[in-house]
């Protein structure tokens, strides 16, 4: 029996490899990285059975039938692995984080409903009942996109199967052994960024982008899930384009080719200082939209599908934690149950359950034996990450949770109490403490802070505008002229402190002051000033080409003098366009033209609102491409009526300008459009 | 066909209409053969570059006007690919800060080294018999460079200037642009001739758009044949404009391509962005609330997105707002209020140049001025 799905499976792979893979780069050899690949997981979790097994394997397979037999009958593997065991004999002390990996979806401590967003998009792929190929996760990091997808992706597949066995189709799958070659995700392939790989055949650059194209040929029908968890260099341009286009061949490959279901985890955080602000760049911000660029955020719904992940809630947290607290609890004895609750309470609040784990399993095995003392948890873990929001939500509204906000504080002032006979600093002014770890968390991003303040304080609802809302704008213009000291570590520190602390106190005026009755709670929203910049940017490289073109067009008639940029903002950019819409300038067309010009850059209508959420770009029109040619025209009419024709007017047809329009915006740089790269399976 | 404003702008100093002493002065200049470096400053639409251009014609003869546009590529010490324009005839070459961003001084040093160690002979001349004359009687060894927009060098490119206006002298005479010379550094206006430019009288406009019209026979019809009527419409296209002569003769033709007739009773057609700023100065005096706030914040950010530089904004906002409040009749102490919004304009003009973002300060200013007039109705809460 064995032997046969050998066999079959030989021929399979072979038929596919002569058949469809012609290209000589991509051969059997590139196979076996992926089982490589395969076995890269099994290490990562080296539990007993798995590591023997991964040692056994770990001389090179030379061969098809070596890859093959790799996915027949493993090793025999524990179904269930102890998880009250500490110490697994074999000298091997896993950490909490990876040995309380949750096991089922039901030990997942994620919102139900995400979860069944989630299981539903996968099960679809994988019955194949939609036309999405590819589910992101996104989220920060530590709220378990990883675990869930390896876990439900996992479930999901084996509940097909199990389906599959009973009606009696696909006989031959049925036969193989749920717990299949790698452990715990028998049916999920992991992509693992081997960027040490010494591989000849894979550069770093195109690893990702073959490892998809070696999915595409190992998983035929659904009987694997692709999970990728860690994403290649794509800070590298080159490794980012290829990523991208690998996504986009697998997006749009022939829907008649079953493709396998691929969950692509995104861990966003922003890394946005000063140095990089206002600019919606991968630099600045790892979002999903800045990895995948505008092209293939285009195509979502049509190809592929984001479920956005939220820090773990606090009961979640607390749940899992306690958990974990009730299995241990041999090694716990010796700390008093209230103590443990106790750190759990503090703990739970960071929505980071990686790190939480990680800081009680410090404190209750190396740390409390130690010191026995219950405060020190305080100094460690990680500090309550403030997204700008929360940071702005402080300056504005002030904290909801003082005690919370006092023990960040003595985290960062590093005020550890040792020594008992020392009086503990006292949660005196809340104003004071928050305003100082608000200042702490973004002295590097200042500006954006302010410019988010500026955006938000109105929703404060003053009744009028009286001298207190005019001091609190007056504080940020004030603290954006000492931005210039910025390279000055000491002074942007004070800098920081001062704004946020002014802002602070006018803000406790103005809601005493305020209108509370009206009040309405407005969602915080997103400093337009990036979206600003963006927009002035393009409309600078317009004003660029509108000179190029107006300095062509004179110098061929001998008229030229320099116009400013300022000018043709301010005077040319508007006339010229009032001139030629004029009814008379269309009758000497000929009525050729039904459109308007638009004053340079656009009308001031299109007022930029601000965003709750973060919009990748503006979207462009097109109208200004044919604006361009029929000013040329327009010009160029005239210069054969005055027969002033000059030699390079041919080339003045063609407006070489329109042609490089694209070039100028830095979003462009993906040509995805280029058809010959869609690989045809 | 092109613009008016570019079609009718002079050729030679004989054209040129008005600020005869200027034109008396570079007919010296140019007899002479040789001149010392110049600095051209004056407001905008006031007729600088033009002149500059006759300058060099009358220099150069037509030689001067076979312009070419190169585009420069220019790599950065940073390793980063800068490429910008470069307008050139055989005897100068134009160029233009601003296009250069941050990294103005190494490319101007760069410029300016190529052409000053390089002795210039004239083969355009040679070829053009009936410039030869003029070209090779004045020997002109040296190139003109003209800088444009020179308000925007930067502190590092003005001070790299002025050790090349020394060292190579010989074969360089630069034409400093600018609209002020307030952020020109004392060395380099030492060693330059300072050329005022103002702008032209009532008169002269009047005189310049009599002259484009006499061209233009079909627009000519379509302005008042009564001397009297017609420089009343002229006189309301100059106030308009404000005495920027670009800009009124783009009024100008507007006004006759939009209009069968013009007439001093025709509604002038003001640039768009006059217009929102008036509108945002006359929103915040009627209407002091905090909706109106988030509106003006989105009226400004539009403002600065249009790349309308934002001390500009103030300005016009704040003449705007005296204009405004000055006819606003519910208000007790006029020139009390008016002398706090003008004190405002200033502390918030100067934040603008010491800050990075302009909103700030613009919001700023607003939100002083509607307390200000908020306290000047209501008392002080």
């Amino acid at each position: 029996m064995e032997n046969e799905i050998q066999k079959k499976r030989r021929r399979v792979v072979k038929e596919l490899v002569s058949a469809h893979y012609s290209s000589p780069d991509v051969s059997i050899e590139s196979i076996e990285t992926i089982t490589d690949d395969n076995q890269s997981l099994g290490e990562i979790r080296p539990t007993g059975e798995q590591r023997r097994y991964s040692g056994k394997s770990a001389t090179r397979t030379k061969s098809i039938d070596d890859i093959i037999g790799k996915f027949s009958i493993p090793p025999n593997l524990p179904d269930v692995i102890d998880l009250t065991n500490d110490d697994d004999g074999r000298g091997c002390v896993s950490l909490w984080s990876e040995k309380y990996t949750p096991r089922s979806s039901s030990d997942l401590c994620i919102n139900k409903q995400k979860i069944e967003q989630v299981q539903s998009q996968i099960e679809q792929m994988v019955n194949e009942e939609t036309h999405n190929r590819i589910v992101f996760l996104s989220g920060s990091s530590g709220c378990g996109k990883s675990t869930a997808a390896k876990i439900l992706a996992e479930e999901a597949l084996s509940k097909k199967k199990e389906t599959a066995k009973k009606v009696g189709l696909f006989d031959d799958i049925s036969i193989i052994p749920e717990r299949d070659d790698s452990g715990r995700y028998p049916n999920v392939i992991e992509y693992t960024n081997r960027t040490t790989s010494t591989s000849r055949l894979t550069s770093s650059v195109t690893q990702f982008s073959e490892f998809l194209d070696e999915c595409k040929l190992l998983t035929m029908g659904n009987e694997k899930c692709i999970v990728v968890d860690e994403l290649p260099n794509v800070y590298h341009e080159g490794t980012l384009m290829n990523f991208r286009k690998a996504i986009l061949r697998w997006i749009e490959l022939d829907s008649s080719v079953g493709l396998p279901p691929l969950i692509i985890c995104v861990t966003e955080f922003d890394a946005d200082d000063d140095n990089h602000w206002g600019l919606f760049t991968l630099d600045a911000t790892f979002k999903l939209e800045t990895v995948l660029g505008r092209n293939l955020m285009k195509l979502e719904g049509k190809g592929w599908n984001r479920v956005k992940f939220n820090p773990v809630a606090k009961r979640y947290m607390k749940q899992a934690l306690r958990r974990v607290v009730r299995t241990e609890h041999n090694s716990l004895e010796a700390i008093p149950k209230r103590l443990i609750t106790d750190e759990i309470d503090q703990l739970s609040s960071t929505g980071d359950i990686r790190n939480s784990l990680i800081t009680l399993e410090y404190w209750c095995r190396f740390l409390y034996p130690v010191t026995h003392d219950a405060s020190s948890l305080s100094v460690l873990g990680k500090e309550n990450g403030l997204n700008i929001f929360h940071s702005i939500g402080k300056i504005i509204y002030g904290t909801q949770h003082p005690q919370e906000e006092f023990n960040n504080y003595l985290k960062t002032a590093n005020v550890v109490q040792f020594d008992k006979s020392q009086s503990p600093p006292t949660l005196r002014d809340i104003n004071t403490i928050s305003v100082d770890n608000v200042s702490q968390d973004s002295a590097s991003s200042v500006g954006k802070l302010n410019l988010n303040v500026l955006e938000n304080y109105l929703v404060l609802n003053p009744s009028k505008i009286d001298f207190n809302v005019a001091d609190l704008v007056d504080i940020l213009s004030q603290a954006d002229t000492l931005f210039r000291f910025k390279n000055d570590r000491r002074a942007l520190t004070m800098l920081t402190y001062y704004s946020c602390f002014g802002a602070r106190l006018k803000c406790v005026r103005l809601k005493s002051n305020g209108d509370s009755s009206g009040a309405t709670h407005h969602r915080s929203r997103y400093s337009r000033d990036s979206k600003v910049g963006y927009k002035k940017r393009k409309i600078v490289d317009l004003v660029k080409d509108f000179e190029l073109r107006r300095c062509n067009r004179l110098v061929s008639l001998g008229q030229y003098s320099h116009l400013s940029n300022q000018d043709a903002i301010l005077i040319d950019g508007y006339y010229q366009n009032e001139i030629l819409n004029s009814s008379k300038a269309r009758n000497k067309l000929g009525n050729q033209y039904t459109g308007t010009f638009k004053r340079l850059g656009g009308d001031f209508k299109n007022i930029i609102l601000p965003d709750t959420e973060f919009q990748p770009d503006i979207v462009e029109d097109d109208s200004t491409k044919s604006a361009t040619s029929l000013e040329a025209k327009y010009f160029n009419v005239y210069n054969e009526d005055e027969s002033m024709v000059e030699d390079d007017d041919k080339e003045f047809d063609e407006d070489p300008i329109v042609d490089s329009e694209d070039v100028t915006s830095q979003y462009s740089e993906d040509s995805f459009s280029d058809d010959s790269l869609v690989m045809k399976l | 066909m092109s613009l008016w404003a570019d079609k009718y702008c002079p050729r030679t100093l004989d054209d040129l209409t008005y600020h005869e002493e200027i034109s008396k002065k570079l007919k010296k200049l140019s007899s002479s053969g040789d001149f010392p470096h110049l600095l051209v400053y004056g407001p905008s639409g006031a007729g600088k570059k033009t002149r500059v251009m006759v300058l060099l014609r009358e220099l150069y003869g037509s030689g001067a006007e076979k312009l070419k546009v190169d585009v420069k590529t220019f790599q950065t010490p940073s390793g980063r690919k800068l490429e910008f324009n470069v307008i050139s005839s055989p005897y100068h070459l134009e160029i233009t800060p601003s296009d250069m961003g941050n990294n103005d001084r190494i490319v101007i040093q760069d410029l300016l080294k190529d052409v000053g160690q390089t002795e210039s002979i004239d083969f355009a001349g040679l070829l053009h018999n009936d410039d030869k004359k003029i070209v090779s009687n004045n020997k002109k060894k040296f190139k003109v460079v003209v800088i444009n927009e020179a308000e925007l060098l930067s502190r590092d490119a003005q001070a790299a200037l002025r050790r090349t206006m020394e060292k190579f002298s010989a074969n360089i005479r630069l034409i400093l642009v600018c609209n002020s010379t307030s952020s020109i550094i004392d060395p380099i206006k030492s060693r330059t001739l300072a050329v005022r430019v103002g702008l032209a009288t009532f008169k002269e406009t009047s005189d310049v758009f009599q002259n484009i019209l006499k061209h233009e026979h079909m627009a000519d019809s379509s302005f008042p044949e009564d001397e009297v009527e017609r420089q009343a419409s002229f006189q309301k296209v100059y106030e308009s404009a404000e005495g920027n002569l670009r800009m009124g003769i783009m009024m100008l033709e507007a006004l006759y391509m939009n209009n069968e007739h013009v007439t001093c009773s025709t509604a002038m057609i003001r640039p768009d962005w006059q217009l929102v700023i008036d509108e945002l100065a006359r929103g915040i005096i009627k209407d002091r609330s905090v909706g109106k706030l988030q509106h003006t914040r989105s009226v400004l950010y539009e403002l600065l997105a249009h790349a309308i530089p934002a001390n500009l904004i103030l300005k016009r906002l704040t003449l705007q707002l005296w204009h405004d409040l000055g006819e606003f009749a519910a208000l007790k102490n006029k020139d009390e209020t008016l002398t706090k919004v003008v004190d405002a304009a200033s502390t918030f003009d100067e934040r603008l140049s010491l800050g990075s973002k302009d909103i700030f300060h613009l919001e700023g200013f607003i939100t002083r001025v509607m307390v200000i007039v908020e306290e000047e109705l209501n008392g002080r809460t």
